[in-house]
């Protein structure tokens, strides 16, 4: 039984040029103690997919069609008091950039004490006491609770935005990014950290990056999102070792390899499509070897070409013409 | 070493930041503190190199670019440009022998660094500010003098002309030898004042008393003088001495911004070598001015530098290097700012922006970090394209080991201001020695899930470089450490204190270090040393600190723990091309 469950889920932004459809029939769900990878290039979606989950969409942004079900509700229907019962206490977000996504006027502690008294009812010691064991669980001691943001260095600050995201026990996490402007070596000890609670507290997590390598080593499953689609999606193995999409293939092409061979990892020539015109049929067909006439004319569908493991391309389905 | 001609070397490279201190701390305490950012560099580039420097942020690698180019000025030590090996090697006989003087001549004539800009302290300051005061109000003691004797002689005035250049000679002569290095030169100053002072005086009084045909000695010359300092109007001659403190004050502030100017390559040196070295910054998104048009912001190189005479020549120019940064057609992309292009075409903007002067060396500053992954590599291959058409030397600045992997030739890795270790990229990714080197290959992730392998994940963050670590500067966090690695008394005492923290002992008590060597127990508890032994056999491994002790000794009631004296490891060859500054290898 998934823990929650997207299904074909659209979101659109209002522009002056037009509506741009940054989600694009999206499917995919979450499993009890699971962790899944949205992978992709930026702009290609998987950060509005998640601020759609948690309904924290700009003002010119909203859900088309589709369904966000969890525990039985449909997230995208529910009022916003309704909503903010499910955030914090049941689905909580570790935002991209920790270094500017925390106030840098409050103390620590009490950014972090915030959602607690907010959702939990409880007294500020309460809170307080919370927040304490919650630094504690993140490596960072719980004296420096009084401290502001700008004491932190980078890799503290997203030890104190994961912490918060734990605040209220939460039962699925969505980390935008966790690790991306960070250094390798903190980056390590973030993703450590994630596994561990992911094992300690038995979370479910969505990872979302552009770093295919970060989510070899810590998800069990993955998606691949190019233009506001899923192209590809299945076990980390599958994806990486059976990949089924060109562009998945391309995309973990552009990873250089410390241990592999010493040559100039590929690259995908071209940009991402428009999002307001995407390209008719497959929405990679611009930038894809392989294309042919039926990949302009037709958009592919997301087929099961393995146990849990789909993709939206032609080749899986039709022969190629020489 | 490489066997390509070198192309940029630098010696004993620093870059220190003074910290910054409340103007009450500034009083209290002389030493004003340093960020060592880049802390004595040595590195050699060669010709059509391409030299990677690695290590997280905050290790110094940007500033060391800079730096190069002198973005921001460096503290100490040299950067040559395209010396000969005959020279090189000249200059590290002589660095060798002692042959200082051959030593500084090499510097004057080829470092791009040498202006020794020693940060002030605001003590400094109020020195220097009080040197060049002194200086001034001789100067003007020399007008006073001089007015004196002029009225002292009278009818022969013209006569007494002749000696005030005499009097400045004399105060030449005796003073220019003081000087040495710029900040001698106020105190140079006021010695020529002084000098001349006197020297004008004495002779003008002595001319006019031999005049009168009086008696020139010492004692009488001297009863006259100061009879004349009562006869005479001393408002008229304070008035005219303030005005000569003021035209003495600007002079010696001017003379000394010409000597700081031409000891540094600040004007015209530095502005030609700018035109052979240049720089691709980090952010596209933010190195570029959003208001200024691709044409604007790839010609302004030209402009400023004055390259081109006419505009259809920085027309083509500029069109020429926006086609090599791959921008084609070129013409299309000219009148577009930088918001309408994406941020793969905004770096090749900046590519363009260093090209177009045809550079010889360029310092490529984590270009691909903001950048997607899958148009890095289209970069990536621009850059090295470059290399083999045009033979630019690059210093690549990435903290990403993989990409430095595939495209570096030599890498260096920085940890606090220093490398650890250079060599070339096969051999240092197959087998890193230093283990810092080791934890930062161990931990970057592989897009495999099938191949997991062992991360070692150092604890904490690297150290602040205003305090960096004794010994060796990674020995804190370095999973290996061992006996003289730089263990000090505190780091000792912490450890312990974190052990008896965890037992709730108490045999901690009375515990102080004494020096950085040595921790002393006035009066330990009973069992205390037993605790101690026991400890630096059965923890050591956890608590790598205590590998530092190295006797534990009680008499006398007191206990007395000796730690292992400690160096830092210098930068040492392993291999003929692999250089490693650890212990380990010593």
């Amino acid at each position: 039984m998934a823990l929650l469950e997207v299904k074909d889920l659209r979101v659109h932004f209002s522009t002056p040029d037009g509506d741009v459809r940054a989600v694009d029939g999206v499917t995919f769900s979450v499993g009890e103690g699971e962790s899944l990878g949205l992978a992709g290039e930026s702009g290609c979606g998987k950060t509005t997919a998640a601020l759609s989950i948690m309904r924290l969409l700009p003002r010119n942004g909203r859900i088309v069609s589709g369904s966000i079900t969890y525990q039985g509700y449909d997230l995208a229907k529910l009022s916003m008091p309704q909503m903010r019962s499910i955030r914090w206490q049941h689905i909580s977000i570790i935002f991209q950039g920790a270094m500017n996504a925390l106030n840098p006027v409050k103390r620590v502690g009490s950014q972090i004490a915030e959602p607690i008294i907010l959702h939990e009812k409880v007294d500020e010691e309460a809170a307080q006491k919370r927040v304490g064991e919650l630094l504690e669980l993140v490596g960072i001691h719980k004296d420096r609770a009084s401290e502001y943001p700008h004491e932190f260095s980078g890799g503290m600050r997203q030890r104190v935005m994961i912490a918060m995201a734990l605040a209220c026990n939460p039962r699925l996490v969505i980390a935008d990014e966790p690790v991306t402007a960070l250094d390798v070596m903190i980056q390590a000890q973030i993703l450590e950290l994630l596994e561990k609670l992911k094992r300690d507290l038995g979370l479910s997590m969505i990872l979302i990056s552009h770093d295919l390598s970060v989510m070899a080593e810590t998800c069990d499953s993955m998606a691949i999102m190019y233009a506001g689609k899923i192209v590809e999606t299945g076990s980390v193995r599958d994806v990486f070792k059976r990949s089924k999409h060109p562009y998945t293939k391309d995309l973990i092409g552009a990873f250089p390899d410390i241990k592999g061979a010493r040559t100039l990892p590929a690259y995908i020539p071209g940009d991402i499509p428009s999002l307001i015109h995407p390209p008719s049929g497959c929405p990679f067909h611009p930038r894809c070897k392989l294309a042919w006439k039926l990949c302009e004319d037709e958009e592919p569908a997301l087929l099961p070409v393995g146990d849990g493991h789909r993709a939206a391309c032609h080749l899986n389905t039709t022969e190629r013409p020489a | 070493m490489t066997d390509r001609e070198p192309y940029l070397v630098l010696r004993d490279f620093r870059v220190w930041f003074q910290k910054h201190r409340g103007f009450v701390e500034a009083l209290r305490r002389r030493d004003p503190g340093y960020i060592r950012a880049v802390d004595g560099i040595d590195l050699t580039i060669g010709k059509g190199e391409i030299y990677c420097l690695v290590g997280e942020s905050g290790c110094g690698k940007t500033t060391t670019g800079k730096g190069i180019l002198q973005l921001v000025p460096p503290t100490g030590g040299d950067v040559f440009l395209n010396p000969t090996s005959e020279e090189l090697a000249q200059y590290e006989a002589d660095m060798v022998g002692k042959n200082l003087d051959a030593v500084e001549a090499f510097r004057e004539r080829r470092s791009l660094s040498y202006a020794e800009r020693i940060h002030r302290s605001p003590v400094d300051w109020i020195r220097h500010t009080l040197v060049t005061a002194a200086g001034a109000a001789l100067a003007a003691l020399v007008a006073f003098g001089v007015i004196l004797a002029f009225r002292a002689v009278g009818a022969t005035g013209a006569e007494t002309l002749a000696y005030i250049p005499l009097g400045i000679l004399i105060g030449l002569a005796g003073t220019l030898p003081w000087v040495k290095t710029t900040h001698h030169v106020p105190h140079a100053l006021a010695g020529v004042s002084l000098v001349t002072s006197i020297a004008t005086q004495v002779l003008a009084v002595g001319a006019s008393l031999s005049a009168a045909g009086q008696p020139a000695d010492p004692g009488s010359v001297l009863a006259t003088y100061g009879g004349l300092m009562q006869q005479n109007d001393l408002f008229v001659a304070f008035i005219q001495m303030i005005v000569a403190a003021a035209a003495a004050w600007y002079s010696a502030g001017f003379f000394h911004h010409m000597w700081d100017r031409r000891r540094g390559v600040v004007t015209d040196r530095l502005r030609k070598l700018r035109t052979r070295l240049q720089i691709i910054f980090q952010d596209p998104y933010e190195s570029l001015n959003p208001r200024h048009t691709i044409y604007d912001i790839v010609a302004e190189p030209l402009l400023v530098n004055r390259i081109t005479r006419s505009r259809a020549e920085t027309a083509s120019r500029v069109e020429q290097a926006l086609a090599d940064a791959g921008l084609r057609p070129a013409k299309e992309y000219l009148l577009r700012y930088p918001h309408e292009l994406s941020g793969g075409q905004r770096q090749r903007v900046s590519i363009a922006g260093a090209l177009v002067l045809e550079p010889e060396f360029l310092v490529a500053d984590e270009p691909v970090s903001m950048l997607d992954v899958s148009i890095r590599t289209e970069i990536v291959e621009l850059l090295m394209q470059l290399r083999d058409k045009r033979g630019l030397t690059y210093l690549f600045i990435t903290h990403d080991l993989s990409l430095a992997r595939v495209l570096a030739d030599r890498i260096g890795v920085m940890y606090l201001g220093k490398i650890v270790e250079q060599g070339p990229t096969e051999e240092l990714t197959a087998h890193p020695r230093h283990p810092y080197t080791n934890a930062l290959i161990s931990v970057v992730p592989i897009p495999d899930p099938d191949r997991k392998h062992e991360r070692i994940i150092l604890r904490g963050e690297r150290p602040d470089p205003s305090d960096i670590p004794p010994g060796c500067r990674f020995h804190p966090r370095c999973p290996v450490a061992f006996e003289k690695c730089g263990w000090t008394s505190e780091e000792v005492l912490a450890s312990l204190r974190e052990i008896a923290t965890g037992e709730s002992s108490d045999f901690l008590d009375g515990a102080s270090a004494h020096g950085p060597l040595s921790i002393v127990w006035s009066q330990p508890k009973p069992g205390c040393e037993e605790w101690l032994r026991n400890l630096v056999t059965t923890k050591a491994e956890a608590f790598r600190a205590l590998k530092g002790v190295r006797s534990i000794e009680g008499s006398g009631g007191a206990l007395k723990v000796e730690l292992h004296p400690f160096e830092e490891p210098p930068l040492k060859s392993v291999t003929p091309d692999v250089l490693v500054a650890c212990h380990l290898f010593a």
